[in-house]
């Protein structure tokens, strides 16, 4: 399962370079992204059904593997290169089966989204697209450190091609690409090293990330204060530049501009999400120790992040570059989550109460991933259909929506509300779960972040809504059209989430927990 | 002399013999019917691959059931029986003497060589069509592998330094093989000084080896120098200077200022050849100097490899950023690539772990080898039917040959290190080895020099295919052997990485080198 749904995206990829006509490879491409699609939901639903330890046998790689990896279903585990104990090892959980489907979700609209809007270079468009996909989900169902980091790597050049050729010209695409490129790329070759320092300290020497879960109390590596600590560090810089956590953060309003609409959605849909992943995969589990001794400080930054993305965001005069600074601020809350959770001591671990602060804020911080993979999605979506209209995103020219343009400025009063946290929607759940979780262990750092969300409530009141929505419009857009059936179409499923999630989040919190008591447990063992 | 010498000869002597037959017959056909030589000269260098993987084979010893990998002879030795000793039975102290060995090292080099010479020679059908004195540059080719093959065999100082020069002439003559380009001959004309200065100085070092140990053979010189520990200044000295001639071929800084002009002014598929063979041959006879002459002053060769390797990486990395023309973008390129093939070599740490120096200097070599041939196959197709060398004639390439730029990102990407490509096993073994052996902030100064890396390679890409191609921009095609080569190239280089254990074991088997043990 978890093979099928990481590769089905490249057979698509390869079968789009040899479709006939560009009508074709949009509707295929479509219909073979509801796979994964199908395939995911189906995945998630089956988690339901069951609880950890799950005990799916596969005996492949040894009963070590197979009992540290008890608390993944869909695995898969095949030698790969006996030598350096590399397995291809897949499986999911709680973390990362939300993850997964938001992926396949956004995918699909993206992809549906484009085509109605792409009209040049099609073929490569949709193939790079599909590719993009394989490296998402690879990293969320790798196992094996080895194996993350080819899955890491590959999503960045499909990417990269995605902004610099489909970008807008007036943004430098060429640039913002590069810089992208080059920013993801400084972190990550940081994390070969950590993986290789992991694998050479570890007893047995492994890449598996959940025999180094579990196993890390024995290892010498725990010990040894300066080399983990180097390699926790080279781990943090990858996953704190993906997110991106302040002060890595300034490829991100570049390349979020410069994406065309589909690129922007999955960036800050998914990419974003691959470093909070790996902060609750790799960070919390492996280095529990590491992680606790700079636990206050990566709170600090998660703070700047939220209180200075809120508050450059709320000077921007470009829409899309407000929602890009917008992404700082929320993706802020995930880390202060992190922080919390990472910030319990071994006894504090012991204790109901903290146990139950920690289960809290990593929850948070997972439901804030999703939801703002919803949202600001969502939000892309909303700039792109407005830039696609009147062909500038400067906030200033506009106003009066409201009243213009009715269902455009219904989602986007929705999809505004729920991103500056109103209760009942989407973005309210993860934030306050985070705070909550904050409040016990990084009391004063959770005051200042509640400042975030003040700002954010700030800007999307001001600059959002009274701007483009309120007011008279100008006349120059006496004949802007309302949304189309396809973008309504686009928008609904996120439009329906956002609800769905705001007033019954139980469900996906449940599937979260199971990660999140496991998560727990191991950095209780440590 | 008994026959079986022959035998371990056979890969070196099949493309002589073949080079000598093409000189033949293209002074008896008058130069026509060069493709017919061509031909000739594919034939030879696969049944000299063939016969590499034939020599390397040994037959069980216990039962004679079955073969494994790893027959290891020396050859031309005193005291050996008919010239051939077995290195598995015959005592050591006996085959100090020996001039040439075909051990698993130069079996892994004379398959890396072959392959690198059938890739090359499918690129360059089309280039020479048409072209003066094609029969000339088949024959030249054959003999520059077989030295090139040579060069990694010898264990006698005089051998090596004959080898060297053979080497070294050959790639003269193929420098300049273009008569009538001035950038040609400028090219010879600089690499041929360049090539004699670090010559005389490499055979100063040599001198002073055989001045300290009166032999001239790597066994009883790395005998006598690790008895005696008053040696060390000597042997570092003289490793020095030996250092110029080999960092001459390997293009280590310093000594590296002809590689751009050179490449630049050489026709292309020779480029090819001297991005590859001299470079892979220059690190088995490093790896030999190392492993059985100074090893036991580790802390000094270490010392001095790593500092080479920052210097060679960075230079090449940052004197990159700065070309526009191809070839010459990745001529420095090519330093680059040799500086972290030297974070291997200082990376030698005997710890046992699959994470060593050497397999890493080998794993590399074999990834880099597949992905720079790629590479050059790409400009050289382009090159065919276009001149274009620059990287603002590459526009809209993507348009105009989607197979060839998509190749040249997947090359790029590969040469940059980054998954799902071969030149990142080649990266993660290297740099694995250095984080193995201490040298974290060596593997931390590489990475670092990737990231530069990925800047530069993908301004080749960057015009390929964002930009438009010009209106009157022809169809990039090219003919059936260049396209079987690219497809080689493009398979080994993702083979690699999905599939790298028999590279792995092939490698391992040059751990156990002539005259060292390793484990």
């Amino acid at each position: 399962m978890s093979s099928a749904i990481t590769f089905l995206p490249l057979l698509g990829a390869i079968i789009v370079l040899f479709l006939p006509n560009d009508n074709t490879i949009k509707r295929f491409s479509i219909l073979w992204s509801i796979i994964p699609l199908i395939l995911s939901t189906v995945a998630w639903a089956t988690m339901w059904s069951f609880t950890p330890p799950y005990n799916f046998v596969y005996n492949a790689c040894g009963a070590a593997i197979d009992s540290a990896s008890a608390a993944y279903t869909f695995g898969e585990c095949a030698p790969w290169i006996p030598v350096l104990g590399i397995q291809y090892h897949l499986g999911t959980d709680g973390l990362s089966m939300p993850l997964i489907w938001l992926t396949t979700l956004l995918t699909t609209l993206s992809l549906f989204y484009s085509a109605r809007v792409i009209e040049h270079r099609v073929r490569e468009f949709f193939a790079l697209f599909l590719l993009l996909e394989v490296g998402m989900l690879g990293v969320f169902v790798s196992l094996d450190l080895f194996l993350f980091y080819i899955f890491w790597e590959i999503g960045l050049v499909p990417m990269y091609f995605l902004i610099g050729i489909w970008g807008h010209e007036e943004d430098r695409p060429q640039y913002a690409a590069i810089k992208f490129f080059l920013y993801t790329l400084a972190g990550s070759v940081f994390m070969l090293l950590g993986i290789i320092a992991l694998y050479l300290y570890s007893t047995p020497n492994t890449f598996d990330m959940t025999l180094l879960a579990t196993g890390h109390a024995n290892m010498p590596f725990s010990k040894d204060v300066l080399i983990s600590s180097l390699a926790f560090l080279g781990f943090f810089l990858a996953f704190a530049i993906k997110m991106p956590l302040f002060p890595f953060h300034t490829w991100l309003p570049d390349a979020h501009t410069a994406a065309p609409t589909a690129g922007s959605v999955i960036l800050a849909g998914i990419l974003l999400k691959l470093g909070g992943y790996g902060f609750f995969r790799v960070l919390l589990p492996i280095f529990p120790q590491v992680a606790h001794d700079w636990a206050f400080w990566i709170g600090v930054l998660a703070v700047i992040s939220i209180v200075y993305g809120s508050l450059v965001a709320m000077a921007q005069m470009d829409f899309k570059r407000l929602i890009a600074y917008s992404s700082v601020g929320h993706m802020g809350f995930v880390i202060l989550g992190f922080a919390a959770a990472a910030a319990l001591t071994g006894e504090q671990l012991q204790n109901a109460g903290y146990l139950d602060s920690g289960a809290t804020a990593i929850n948070g911080a997972v439901i804030a991933m999703i939801s703002h993979g919803v949202i600001t999605g969502g939000l892309f979506f909303l700039v792109g259909m407005l830039y696609e209209r009147t062909h500038t995103r400067d906030l200033t020219q506009f106003g009066g929506f409201g009243a213009q343009v009715p269902v455009y400025g219904a989602l986007l009063l929705l999809t505004s509300f729920a991103s500056l946290g109103l209760p009942g929607l989407a973005g309210f759940v993860g934030e306050f779960l985070v705070l909550r979780g904050a409040y016990t262990t990084l009391t004063t750092l959770a005051f200042i972040g509640v400042l975030g969300v003040v700002f954010t409530a700030a800007y999307f009141l001001w600059k959002v809504i009274q701007k483009v929505l309120l007011g008279t419009a100008d006349e120059k857009w006496a004949k802007l059209p309302d949304l189309k059936g396809f973008e309504i179409l686009t928008l609904a499923p996120l439009a329906v989430l956002m609800f769905v999630i705001g007033i019954y989040p139980t469900w996906i919190i449940d599937t979260i927990n199971f990660a999140t008591v496991e998560i727990l447990r191991l950095m209780a063992t440590a | 002399m008994d026959g079986l010498v022959f035998v371990y000869l056979s890969p070196e002597l099949i493309l002589m013999v073949a080079a000598l037959l093409i000189f033949g017959l293209d002074l008896l056909w008058r130069g026509r019917s060069a493709q017919t030589l061509g031909f000739v000269a594919l034939a030879a260098l696969l049944g000299a691959l063939g016969a590499s993987f034939a020599v390397g084979f040994r037959p069980s010893p216990i039962d004679w059931s079955g073969i494994q990998w790893g027959n290891q002879v020396a050859l031309f030795c005193a005291k050996c029986n008919n010239n051939v000793a077995d290195l598995l039975y015959w005592p050591q102290q006996d085959l100090r003497d020996a001039l040439y060995v075909s051990d698993n090292l130069t079996n892994f080099f004379r398959i890396i060589a072959n392959i690198t010479g059938v890739i090359i020679l499918l690129a360059s059908f089309e280039y020479m069509r048409g072209r003066k004195y094609a029969g000339e540059f088949y024959g030249l080719f054959l003999l520059a592998v077989a030295s090139m093959i040579m060069l990694t065999a010898s264990t006698n100082l005089l051998m090596i330094f004959l080898t060297l020069e053979f080497l070294s002439i050959v790639s003269y003559v193929l420098t300049g093989y273009l008569r009538e380009n001035k950038k040609s001959n400028e090219a010879a004309m600089k690499y041929f000084l360049f090539g004699a200065i670090t010559s005389a100085i490499m055979l100063y070092g040599m001198s002073l080896f055989y001045g300290a140990t009166a032999s001239l053979n790597l066994g009883e010189i790395g005998r006598v120098i690790t008895a005696d520990t008053n040696y060390e200044v000597l042997a570092l000295f003289a490793t020095g200077l030996m250092l110029a001639g080999i960092g001459f071929k390997i293009s280590l800084v310093p000594f590296h200022q002809w590689a751009p002009d050179a490449y630049e002014g050489a026709p292309t598929p020779v480029t090819a050849f001297l991005s590859v063979g001299p470079k892979v041959a220059g690190f088995a006879v490093l790896l030999r100097l190392v492993l059985q002459v100074i090893v036991v002053y580790k802390a000094d060769w270490v010392a001095l490899f790593a500092l080479i390797a920052v210097l060679t990486m960075t230079l090449g990395n940052v004197v990159a950023l700065a070309e526009s023309n191809v070839k010459r973008l990745l001529a420095y390129s090519s330093i680059a690539q040799a500086g972290y093939m030297l974070v291997g070599m200082a990376a030698i740490s005997f710890s046992g772990n699959p994470l060593d120096g050497v397999n890493g200097v080998l794993i590399y070599v074999a990834a880099y080898l597949f992905t720079n041939l790629g590479a050059f196959l790409v400009v050289i197709a382009i090159e065919n039917k276009t001149g274009a060398v620059d990287i603002s004639q590459y526009g809209g390439m993507i348009q105009r040959a989607p197979g060839l730029a998509a190749l040249m990102v997947f090359f790029m990407l590969s040469l940059a290190g980054i998954p799902p490509t071969a030149g990142f096993i080649g990266k993660f073994f290297v740099f694995g080895a250095a984080i193995n052996a201490g040298l974290g902030w060596l593997a931390a100064v590489g990475v670092i020099n990737s990231v530069i890396s990925v800047f530069y390679y993908f301004r080749i890409v960057r015009p390929m295919f964002f930009d438009e191609a010009p209106a009157d921009a022809p169809r990039v095609t090219s003919d059936r052997w260049l396209q079987v080569g690219l497809v080689v190239a493009a398979l080994m280089t993702l083979l690699i990485l999905f599939f790298p254990t028999p590279l792995y074991n092939l490698a391992t088997g040059g751990m156990t080198i002539f005259g060292v043990a390793l484990r």
